[in-house]
Formats: structure tokens, C-alpha cells, sequence
């Protein structure tokens, strides 16, 4: 049974779950409601009670609505940093910490590393399964944009070659990520440093932008990217190349002459070269070669606690709402409690009372849910616009199948013990509530 | 002269069970060895095998797929798509004359799909690596279910 499951299409093993969490409250519903329409009923109490029903909506609609953000939320986020690492396929370094390379290679945050020396570099460049392997040096900036330097073929792989204008052909040309504040032609000085720790007018250089990378959904969007020679001879660490080849913009560098570099990146034409490559490139005490996506698979189990936990409070959260939806509705049924003896007193049958007090929780339960996640959607929305515009990692996060799922879920719960205060009201004398 | 007797059958013993221990640790074929083959306890039907292989020959040799429990199974290798973890299925791998090739988790794998009983930590199983030198039969240490390493990684052969 489980193989069978295992194997079914994840599209349609979310359906059935999605119609097996609906179908215990739908069979509820037509056998509760069957042979009879209490709908104009049930709106005139609505109506009567607008604003408490309101309330209670508004209540059920918010609960949802976190969840249904929240979790919408962390996956967003993770596809979203995913999405920024799939360019980087695979990165070789000095031995440290592969998460610290990885958010200064992919993320573009300042770290201190140590470096690549000139032999190991070339080594990997000159490897036959190797198409690619782009050093890359940081330090500077202009404005809030890191300035990176690094090779003509990585600025296209990491582009698919979408550029408005040019490449570099000169040391002093630049090509600017698709949000950086400068027009092509424009120009600029490098700082030296990041952030707070910028030194203005420590470089006396200035470098054109000829060309413009379209958007990339990554941190490089807002990076500036120079010739790696331009960096590090501005820094005074010569070209990497050898004398007989000054000028030259790109690889091969030469071993001796090559300054270092915090990151390798590295691309294979084959599929299985990379995994190989990892292994070739893994060495005690001389380089550790790390995927991108493997780190990130590590953070992301880490997180998965987390996660977890999130998913546990939303359950949680909703089951409380739940639980003070069905005793405010316990209240409430006070209010109109003569209107349903009347009733039962004109000889309506008792399924009947049943059917009108179960849909007019139904009604609220319902409305409230799809009200969250409506609200759920639209603080998805909000939330991952500004940790977009906190992090540069385009995150969009939209409503899935987990939050169809958790909406369902409770939907169907909550409408399973809604008939728990239609039976108490049931079970009220007549006479006595005539009476009240 | 009866303690040496029995001292030199202690040592005697300790030197059968290093001695399986090396055969159930290491496989070679050609200048080809396995070393270290382990995979994770589980009920899923699925299993991912990682193993070390060194080709400590003179030629290239090619890993071309595995079979296991006589199930046919197939080097895949780690990504991530769209932030869950997948596996590619990855043709096969050369591993060059002096080089070892790592078959690890969040890497490069051999998937063994379609099992009928379960995985159970401390058991072990069979598993023919095939290669361009021929099959080469491996024992496969079950480790607990969220182990990240051979409970012998790093041990020498």
C-alpha cells in the first residue's frame, strides 16, 4: 500500500489528501443537512448578529492567516536561497568553513578567508573535466554595492549571457548587476572596503560600466563586476599573469603571479564531473571543494526544526481558535436560544434546529478560513517583498499545498465539532428557554 | 608455558576478527577497492549506499551501476531543487588512475530502490558494484538512520 502511494504523482497525492482531510466534514454536512434548507434561516441570524459574527470571522481569519503566511513564508525563503546558489555549482577553497565561503561566494557577505594559492588554482583550471573556474576577489565597493572582480565567462554563466551592452575588454570596464544605480557609460570609483568599514579615496582608479546583467534573483544584482586583474592591481598585488602576458584579461594566470583568491567556481561540462571533482578536490589541509546546494541542505535540516516547530504552533494556534470559536459559538446560540425553542415548540423536527445551528457555524468557520488565507497570501506577499529587499535573494512566496493542506485541515475539524454545541442547544428544555 | 599458549590464542583471535573486519570493510578487484561501504537503516524501500573507491591502478575504470538483494540500482548524485533535497541520475562515473572517488551523502550515491524488508542498524547486505573491470561485491554496514558516516570512516585499510 505504501508503494503504491509512494508511487503516485505528488500532484496527485495532494489532492487525495486535500479530499481525504475534506471528505469526513463533507459527509457530515450532506447527511446534517439532508431534506432540508435552512439557508434563509441561517442568514437571518447572521444578519442579526453582523457584528459579533464579524468578530468572530475577523478572529478565525487572522489565526489562519498566520499560518498560512508564516509557513508560505519559510518555504519562499528557501527556494529563494536555493534559487541563489544554483549558479555555483560547485566551489573549491582554502580548508575553513564551508558555510562562511559560501555566503561570501554566493551571498556576496564580507567574511575573512584564507586563500587559493596560484599552484592549486591553475591545477584546477587546467583540470579536463573543468569548463570554468572563475576566481573572484571582493574588498571594495562604491556606494552599497560590493565591487567584485572575477572572469568575463563566469559574469555569462551567472547572467545565461543576458547582458545589455557589453564585456569588459579593458581592465578598467565594468558590468553592473541589474539593480545597481548606475546608467552604461557611467562611471565609478571603488572604495575601499564594505559597509562600515569603508575607506573613501583609497583607490585612485576609476572604472566604466559597459555592460549590465539582467536580473539574476541573487545578491550579484546589486554587485559590480570588474575584471578580477582590476582588483588586484589596484590593491597592488600585479594581474596574476605572467610578464610576458601583462594585459591580459582572464585565464590561464599565472601560478607565481597569481595573488589568491577566497573562491574558486567551478563548472563542469559533464554531470557526474562535478561529483568527481568534489572528491579530486577535497584534500586535508590543502583545499576543501563543497556544493552550494549541500550547504544549504545542511542549514536547511537544521531549520527543519524550525520549521517544525512553526507548523506545531500554527496546528496549535488554530486548535485554540477552534476550541474558542466552538465555546463563543456555545454563547452565542444563547443569544438567539428562544428563537430555536420556538422553533422546536412549532414542532420543527430536531435534526432540522441541528441543521441551522451546524451551518451557521459552518458559515463562520468557512468565511474566516478563506478570509485567512486571503490574509495569509497577502502577508506571504509583504513579508517576502521586504526580505527581498533586505537580502537581495528574491523570495516569492505563494500559497502551496502545505497551506492548502493546513487550511483543509482545520476547516474540516472545526466543522466535525461544530456539531458538538448544536447538540448541547438540542439538548436545552423548551420551555425554559421560552421562557428566558 | 600455558599462559603463552593461551596468550598467542588471544592473539591468534584478535587477528581472525581484524582480519574479517578488513574483508567486511574493504572489496577489490584489480586495483580497484571499496572501502567503507555503508548505508542508512530504513523501512522506505529505498536505500542510498555510499562507499569510498580508489582505483589504485594504472588505468581508468568506470563505474557503470550496482545490484543489490538482485535489484538493479544507479549512481545518483545530490542536488537541491527548488530548496528539497533530489537526486539526478548521474551516468556513469571515471575514476582516474590514482584517484578516490567519494560516495557521500549530500554527493554522489548508489540508490537501491524497490527493497522488501527493512534496513536494520548493525546487519549488513550485499551489494555488486559494477564496473568496466567487472562486478565487485561489497559488504554494506547499515548504520542508524540519520548517521552522517561508515561507523569506521577514517580508519585505514
Amino acid at each position: 500500500m505504501s508503494g503504491l502511494w509512494a508511487g503516485l504523482p505528488a500532484g496527485v497525492q495532494d489532492l487525495a489528501l486535500l479530499l481525504a482531510l475534506l471528505l469526513p466534514p463533507a459527509a457530515v454536512g450532506a447527511s446534517v443537512l439532508r431534506g432540508y434548507a435552512p439557508g434563509p434561516l441561517v442568514g437571518a441570524v447572521l444578519r442579526r448578529f453582523a457584528w459579533t459574527n464579524a468578530a468572530f470571522v475577523a478572529l478565525i481569519a487572522v489565526s489562519v492567516g498566520l499560518g498560512v503566511g508564516l509557513i508560505a513564508q519559510e518555504r519562499g525563503l528557501r527556494q529563494g536561497t536555493a534559487r541563489a546558489a544554483d549558479k555555483f555549482d560547485l566551489i573549491v577553497a582554502a580548508p575553513g568553513s564551508e558555510t562562511t565561503v559560501m555566503l561570501a561566494a554566493v551571498f556576496l557577505q564580507p567574511s575573512d578567508v584564507a586563500l587559493v594559492d596560484g599552484a592549486t588554482y591553475v591545477e584546477i583550471a587546467a583540470h579536463p573535466d573543468v569548463r570554468i573556474a572563475a576566481p573572484v576577489a571582493f574588498g571594495d565597493s562604491w556606494e552599497d554595492a560590493p565591487v567584485v572582480g572575477t572572469t568575463a565567462d563566469f559574469a555569462v554563466h551567472l547572467s545565461d549571457g543576458r547582458i545589455e551592452g557589453r564585456l569588459w575588454r579593458r581592465p578598467d570596464e565594468a558590468v553592473a548587476g541589474a539593480f545597481v544605480p548606475l546608467d552604461l557609460g557611467g562611471t565609478f570609483s571603488p572604495a575601499h572596503g564594505i559597509g562600515d568599514a569603508t575607506v573613501d579615496g583609497a583607490h585612485d582608479v576609476v572604472a566604466t560600466v559597459v555592460g549590465r546583467m539582467a536580473p539574476t534573483g541573487t545578491p550579484w544584482d546589486r554587485a559590480i563586476l570588474v575584471p578580477v586583474e582590476f582588483v588586484w592591481s589596484t590593491h597592488g598585488l600585479g594581474d596574476g599573469h605572467a610578464p610576458d602576458a601583462a594585459g591580459r584579461l582572464g585565464p590561464p594566470f599565472d601560478a607565481d603571479a597569481f595573488p589568491g583568491t577566497p573562491a574558486v567556481i567551478v563548472r563542469a561540462d559533464e554531470l557526474w564531473a562535478n561529483y568527481a571533482l568534489r572528491s579530486e578536490f577535497t584534500r586535508d589541509a590543502e583545499t576543501m571543494a563543497f556544493f552550494p546546494g549541500a550547504v544549504l541542505a545542511g542549514l536547511y535540516r537544521v531549520m527543519g526544526d524550525v520549521r517544525q516547530a512553526m507548523s506545531l504552533m500554527a496546528l496549535v494556534t488554530q486548535g485554540l481558535v477552534a476550541a474558542s470559536v466552538l465555546l463563543g459559538l456555545l454563547i452565542l446560540t444563547r443569544l438567539f436560544r428562544r428563537q430555536v425553542a420556538l422553533l422546536r415548540a412549532l414542532g420543527a423536527p430536531a435534526r432540522f434546529v441541528l441543521a441551522v445551528i451546524w451551518a451557521y457555524g459552518s458559515a463562520l468557520v468557512a468565511a474566516g478560513t478563506a478570509a485567512g488565507l486571503c490574509l495569509g497570501w497577502v502577508a506571504a506577499f509583504v513579508l517576502s517583498r521586504l526580505v527581498t529587499a533586505r537580502t537581495d535573494v528574491l523570495v516569492e512566496a505563494r500559497l502551496g499545498w502545505p497551506e492548502i493542506h493546513l487550511v483543509a485541515g482545520f476547516l474540516g475539524a472545526a466543522t466535525l465539532l461544530l456539531l458538538v454545541p448544536a447538540a448541547i442547544v438540542l439538548r436545552q428544555p423548551v420551555v425554559e428557554s421560552l421562557r428566558a | 608455558m600455558r599462559p603463552m599458549i593461551v596468550l598467542i590464542l588471544i592473539l591468534a583471535g584478535l587477528a581472525g576478527a581484524a582480519a574479517a573486519d578488513e574483508a567486511d570493510h574493504l572489496g577489490e578487484l584489480g586495483g580497484l577497492r571499496a572501502l567503507h561501504a555503508w548505508t542508512r537503516a530504513t523501512d522506505a524501500g529505498e536505500a542510498l549506499v555510499f562507499v569510498e573507491v580508489e582505483n589504485a591502478g594504472d588505468a581508468s575504470v568506470t563505474l557503470e551501476g550496482a545490484e543489490a538483494e538482485g535489484l538493479a540500482a544507479e549512481l545518483v548524485g545530490f542536488r537541491l531543487v527548488d530548496g528539497e533535497p533530489d537526486w539526478q541520475v548521474v551516468g556513469p562515473v571515471p575514476v582516474a588512475p590514482g584517484r578516490t572517488l567519494h560516495l557521500e551523502p549530500d554527493g554522489l550515491a548508489i540508490r537501491v530502490d524497490g527493497l522488501t524488508a527493512p534496513l536494520v542498524e548493525g546487519e549488513g547486505m550485499d551489494l555488486d558494484l559494477l564496473t568496466s573491470l567487472g562486478p565487485l561485491t561489497i559488504h554494506v554496514e547499515v548504520e542508524a538512520a540519520d548517521a552522517a558516516a561508515h561507523g569506521h570512516a577514517g580508519h585505514d585499510h
